[in-house]
């Protein structure tokens, strides 16, 4: 065995008895947790509480209820944590949580579920007027203050179904198949709810500008 | 056309934001980048703590602890079972062990209670040869009137009628003894009269008045009567009769009141001389084997019960021994006690012989023995 191989087969070993338990996988702190470790516990609050708590943020528009569905996100993943076993995805799995919880909180306030939820399609939306063929970037023109006020308007314009998978693929970074796990719709909805989301969103600032 | 163009479009400009070439994303982030409260953070890493301390193995997925439960409550079942199922064995076993003598007794007292028809002491009083019907322990409660029996009909009489004249010539010749004997009525300690016996009437231990013996033999009945508790509790004394309070037995208050009285015990040697008259030699002799043997019967009676407690505590009479055996022992002692009143020595030689081979272990009446060998001495130095 060449030396080369068997000094990197000492570095490795050595980088990985050195490694933190920050450096582990979202999945590995959170069987930590189960097994007893509270710290992994807290590695993952502090990589995941902006985005989950942003995403319930920009749906229910109020700061205070927005901390009370995102405190019970996370009493329901404590409370979970004997029965957790890797299925998916840690962020999966803890947006599906938020997301449950937020359909029972339209739910509780007697709101009906929106119907964003339920399309399979998205309707009355002309993706022609959504596409920009020229090129040009209209977000690119605004003053930040401008942009970011816009777009936040627009985003909470955007039917709750479209806004959510904008949202969980802009906070949790997830890719359409685990939008569509996250969501419980099959993949195609959740590639047309993106879609049309980022359509509406470059036509409303097409317009803004 | 338009459909497929729009498609791609539509597909470019998804594939552009999802590789992060979009400036939508830039836009969304510059709204803000929201956080939750401080007091929400403390809350939520609180609520964590607190469910790791409260299940520090939530785990169930692990097989070892998935079954620490179930094992620890089965080793504590089986533990207990084994316990219980011990302790219920060993109280059987003690209660088995407490009850074990229960049957010994019983047998013993049903026995005794049909002690009234055996009467080896009624039946060698009345009859010499009269075995008694049933071998069964002697009741010491019948030498009273056996013993008074004794009195009235000195010496005891014989089926041959030998012994009859020798009886009638002994009690010729102690009649003018019988009203001092009559009359002693315990106020004359008996000093002459020996203890097993004696040569005459004369010589003969007075019947002490109830009243005076039973003062003593009350409490001596009691001593003995604890002590055949006693030795019936170690399971020996499984034929021995009980003596029952307030029979007055002459031949145990006899021995009892010369127990007590060791002094008044004369010596052997005075008997003859100093209480018996002057009669024939033969006649004599005779009437003090016919008297001296019917007093036999309360010391052997005496001795038997002495010499039962005695081997049952030695362990000679075994715990195996039967009331058959026994009996058959005191009858053949009877037997020889009769034979010795009758004056026939060697046939009384012959049964002790008989006796001693069947019943090794049982230990001869020196009673028996002392007054064979002085008939055996007397007839050695009569001349022929």
């Amino acid at each position: 065995m060449p030396r080369s191989a068997i000094f990197a087969m000492g570095k490795m070993s050595a980088t990985l008895a050195a490694m933190s338990p920050a450096d582990d996988t979202d999945e590995a702190l959170m069987l930590r947790y189960r097994d007893g470790d509270a710290a992994g516990f807290e590695i993952l609050y502090a990589r995941h509480k902006g985005g989950v708590f942003r995403y319930l943020l920009r749906q229910c528009r109020t700061r205070a209820i927005a901390e009370e569905l995102f405190q019970e996100v996370w009493l329901n993943l404590i409370k979970a944590r004997a029965s957790y076993a890797v299925r998916a995805q840690f962020s999966t799995y803890l947006y599906s949580v938020a997301h449950n919880r937020l359909i029972d909180h339209y739910r509780e306030t007697g709101r009906e579920v929106p119907k964003s939820y339920t399309q399979q399609t998205e309707d009355g939306d002309n993706m022609d007027n959504l596409t920009a063929t020229d090129g040009n970037q209209p977000d690119a023109l605004l003053s930040a203050r401008q942009g970011a006020m816009a777009f936040l308007r627009l985003l909470e314009g955007l039917p709750e179904a479209q806004r959510e998978a904008f949202l969980l693929h802009e906070e949790a970074a997830m890719s359409v198949e685990q939008i569509a796990a996250a969501t419980s719709v099959s993949v195609e909805t959740a590639k047309s709810r993106l879609r049309y989301a980022l359509g509406k969103l470059r036509q409303g600032l097409q317009e803004v500008v | 056309m338009k459909a497929p163009k729009m498609n791609h479009a539509e597909d470019k400009i998804l594939d552009e934001y999802l590789a992060g070439k979009s400036h939508l994303s830039a836009s969304y982030k510059s709204i803000g980048m929201d956080l939750p409260g401080i007091e929400v953070d403390s809350a939520i890493l609180a609520a964590s703590r607190r469910e790791v301390h409260a299940r520090p193995y939530a785990s169930g997925t692990n097989g070892w602890r998935k079954w620490q439960i179930p094992f620890s409550i089965a080793a504590v079942l089986v533990v207990s079972a084994s316990l219980t199922l011990t302790m219920v064995d060993y109280q059987k076993n003690a209660d088995q062990a407490s009850l074990a003598p229960a049957p010994m007794i019983v047998a013993e007292e049903s026995k005794t209670s049909r002690g009234d028809s055996l009467e080896p002491l009624k039946s060698v009083d009345i009859q010499a040869d009269e075995l008694p019907a049933a071998a069964a322990p002697p009741r010491v409660r019948k030498l009273e009137p056996v013993e008074r029996n004794k009195q009235k009909m000195l010496p005891v009489p014989s089926p041959d009628g030998k012994a009859a004249k020798a009886d009638s010539a002994a009690r010729d010749s102690a009649k003018p003894a019988s009203p001092s004997i009559e009359s002693r009525t315990g106020a004359e300690p008996p000093s002459t009269i020996p203890q097993s016996f004696p040569a005459t009437a004369q010589g003969r231990r007075s019947v002490e008045p109830a009243a005076e013996i039973n003062m003593p033999a009350q409490s001596e009945l009691s001593r003995i009567d604890k002590t055949e508790n006693v030795a019936r509790k170690e399971g020996a004394l499984a034929s021995v009769p009980r003596l029952p309070h307030g029979d007055n037995t002459v031949g145990e208050r006899s021995r009892i009141a010369t127990a007590s009285a060791p002094s008044a015990a004369p010596a052997k040697g005075t008997v003859m001389a100093d209480s018996i008259q002057p009669p024939p030699a033969r006649p004599s002799a005779s009437a003090a084997k016919k008297s001296v043997a019917a007093d036999a019967t309360t010391d052997n009676r005496r001795n038997s019960v002495t010499a039962q407690e005695e081997m049952r505590k030695s362990g000679q009479l075994g715990d195996s021994a039967t009331v058959a055996a026994y009996g058959a022992a005191q009858t053949l002692l009877a037997k020889i006690e009769a034979l010795l009143r009758e004056g026939k020595t060697e046939e009384a030689e012959r049964n002790l012989a008989e006796f001693k081979n069947r019943f090794p272990n049982y230990v001869t009446p020196e009673s028996i023995t002392e007054e064979l060998s002085k008939q055996r001495a007397a007839l050695n130095a009569e001349p022929k």
